[in-house]
């Protein structure tokens, strides 16, 4: 942030008028503003994406008739077309927590992406306590979704809505066990150091390190994150034939994309993470470069990578079920993330 | 959009914001598919991969909330119709309607002796486009899409749907 | 406990074959046939859409009697003595009929092509036409009537008095003969079968 402040009074010299408890609140502001265009471009992006794989993985075209090539203007015409909606809460609502539960799922999201490193000196906020932070206010969102079934007033809401919540409680511990091996070997809960102990290349990535404990790590908190954020397999929350939609089965027009902006978003959130974990973060092929622009474009890209294999899963797997979703959580993943963690204990305290 | 609609009457400054609404609306007209009978088979079949009617920007949805197109397709029986009406009163403005096959739009084969048949689901709910076909092939159903989106674009809001 | 693993090991297994088999179809050709811009050809003996050529057609009903859901409607008027109608292009049969309303609705049809079996002279027959969607149901309903209802109620007019002029000249024929013993019918047993 502190590089981002240089940035801005660099850029408006004549912001150095006014007093400093004016100027610092308004760049973060603006910071936070930045954050907020970028997921809803992003969202725009990847939901073009992602019906252009799906389709031409079903051996079709996908959107091509708005806008031109291939129609690149389809999720704009979505997002105008959802603004423009009626917005309906049902009589029988719960007007007041209807209402505020979209804002606190895609809270939930958002304030998550407050202390991601985006380069070397892009973040939001350098945090000590980095991968801490963001485990907990992600799970804000189960307020969120508790929110959107209950204020509903409709039972099939609430069921989606209560499997949507043991499903993102669950799916935490593996999660954590798995971040848990990454700290251990660095000795540090802060992103920044977190990825400077992957400086020197691809082959000093985290996931190369303390093989096989890491690699099994990333794979858990790979599938762990799918489920996090209600992807396929794992998506019985929003199931189309069984819950006609689950928890958000009330929310019309601009109410539901701002739903389905906080998916997203939280996509991108978990590619980002397993990214600064795994993967190296900002960091090129061939370890750090020292332009700033260089380090974000990387980032992106290797968010970008874990959406797209989401994305992949997505369209490969049949939805399991929710007993069937339970079991591998707990009887699979928490296992095996737990011996997984053991060993790399072990092994770490073996070579050091 | 309430606010602001059929406050005008044909004035030259709502023609730009009428097109790109409309425009919006068209390109992204996101059905509940009511598949009742054989239609349904020939509206999967224009959603499958020959006939995709995900390139006209159509996804269907499960909640009639986020919908805003109903394809009524196959046999309306009169306890069937109870529900539809009620689907049909759970969308949100703007929504359209389309009566895909021969028996939403008129009863069809049985309109002489089926003692349990609609004759037409427009005697419930406002239909905008009929597509002939018992069943219509993909490509009917298509072009019933066209049909409805050169509707939408002669549009206004200075003269909409509910007035 | 055994099992345990095999099943942890096949699932995973398992997703990774699907992940290549989706992977593979990424590049692979699309089938779409992109409908408003490249329409496939008709094959022969489609059943799109029904098709009258009225100046063909004799009156016979076949058509109507032969619909299992009633959908065509015919009404026919008797050309006036002495109108030479002409002959029906295939087949070449005599017309004797004109049509005030021939009426097949399209939105009652199943498309089963009963009608078109049984036309003697083939002028009822399918078009490879399914572009046919409407805004207003009753637009459904194709008219393939050729004479207009003014001229339709002129000629039903003529009929008319044509009728009566008839049964005048008969029953005055009966008074004429009255005394007559009633000519017997003709023995229907002795002719042969034509």
């Amino acid at each position: 942030m502190d590089y981002f402040i240089q940035i801005v009074t660099d850029l408006l010299p004549g912001l150095n008028g006014l007093p400093q408890w004016l100027v610092i609140p308004s760049i973060m502001f603006l910071f936070g503003a930045l954050i907020f265009t970028g997921i809803a471009i992003y969202s725009l992006i990847i939901l073009w994406f992602e019906r252009k794989i799906a389709a031409h993985m079903q051996d079709r075209l996908g959107p091509m008739e708005v806008g031109g090539w291939h129609g690149w203007l389809q999720t704009v015409a979505d997002a105008v077309k959802l603004l423009l909606k009626e917005d309906i809460i049902p009589a029988v609502a719960d007007r007041k927590l209807f209402k505020l539960a979209p804002y606190i799922v895609f809270l939930a999201a958002f304030a998550v992406f407050a202390a991601l490193p985006f380069s070397d000196k892009i973040i939001g906020s350098e945090l000590n306590i980095g991968i801490f932070y963001i485990l907990s206010v992600s799970s804000v969102g189960v307020v969120g979704i508790l929110m959107a079934g209950w204020g509903s007033n409709n039972k099939w809401a609430l069921f989606g809505s209560m499997r949507s919540v043991a499903q993102f409680v669950s799916y935490e511990i593996p999660i954590g066990l798995s971040i848990l091996v990454v700290v251990m070997s660095v000795g540090s809960l802060s992103m920044r150091d977190i990825v400077m102990a992957q400086d020197g290349g691809i082959f000093n990535w985290m996931i190369w390190q303390n093989a096989p404990f890491n690699f099994i790590a990333f794979l858990i908190l790979f599938i762990a994150g799918t489920a996090e954020t209600n992807r396929v397999p794992f998506d019985i929350p929003e199931a189309e034939s069984e819950l006609v939609a689950g928890f958000h089965v009330e929310y019309s027009g601009m109410r539901f994309s701002i739903f389905f902006l906080a998916e997203y978003a939280n996509m991108l959130a978990v590619g980002i993470i397993a990214s600064t974990l795994f993967l190296g973060g900002w960091q090129g092929i061939t370890g750090a470069s020292s332009a700033p622009g260089i380090g974000l474009i990387w980032m992106l890209l290797k968010g970008f990578l874990i959406v797209l294999v989401m994305i992949w899963f997505r369209w490969t797997l049949p939805r399991l079920r929710v007993d069937q979703l339970m079991y591998v959580c707990w009887k699979v993943l928490v296992p095996i993330s737990f011996f997984n963690m053991v060993g790399a204990g072990i092994w770490i305290g073996l070579s050091s | 959009m309430g606010i602001i609609e059929n406050k005008f009457r044909d004035n030259v400054i709502i023609t730009s914001a009428d097109k790109f609404m409309n425009w919006a609306r068209l390109s992204s007209l996101w059905p509940i598919t009511f598949g009742i009978a054989c239609c349904a088979i020939e509206m999967m079949a224009t959603a499958a991969s020959r006939y995709d009617q995900d390139r006209l920007g159509i996804i269907p949805r499960p909640s009639p909330r986020q919908a805003d197109l109903m394809i009524v397709a196959g046999t309306v029986t009169f306890k069937m119709a109870s529900r539809i009406k009620r689907l049909y009163e759970q969308m949100p403005e703007p929504k359209y309607v389309i009566a895909m096959g021969c028996c939403a739009t008129s009863g069809g084969p049985y309109w002489q002796h089926g003692y349990h048949v609609m004759k037409g689901v427009d005697q419930v709910i406002p239909v905008d486009v009929y597509v002939p076909g018992c069943p219509p092939r993909p490509e009917s159903l298509l072009e019933g899409f066209i049909k409805l989106q050169d509707k939408i674009r002669r549009e206004s809001i200075a003269t909409t749907q509910a007035a | 406990m055994r099992a345990y693993f095999i099943d942890i090991f096949s699932g995973v297994g398992s997703v990774l074959v699907g992940m290549r088999v989706t992977f593979s179809h990424l590049f692979t050709r699309s089938v779409t046939e992109q409908y408003p811009r490249e329409k496939i050809e008709m094959f022969d003996r489609s059943r799109n859409r029904l098709h009258v050529d009225i100046e063909d057609c004799i009156g016979c009903y076949l058509c109507d009697k032969a619909c299992p859901v009633d959908c065509i409607h015919i009404d026919t008027i008797k050309a006036r003595p002495g109108e030479d109608l002409g002959l029906t292009e295939k087949y070449e049969k005599k017309k004797t009929f004109v049509f005030p309303k021939f009426d097949i609705d399209m939105a009652e049809c199943c498309y089963c092509g009963l009608c078109v079996f049984p036309c003697p002279t083939e002028c009822i027959y399918w078009i490879s036409d399914y572009e046919f969607a409407e805004y207003d149901r009753s637009n459904l309903n194709y008219h393939f009537g050729n004479v207009t209802p003014e001229d339709a109620r002129v000629r039903y007019e003529e009929a008319e008095k044509l009728k009566i002029q008839k049964d005048k000249e008969i029953a005055a024929k009966k008074a004429a003969a009255g005394t007559e013993i009633p000519s017997q019918p003709k023995d229907d047993s002795t002719e042969s079968a034509e």
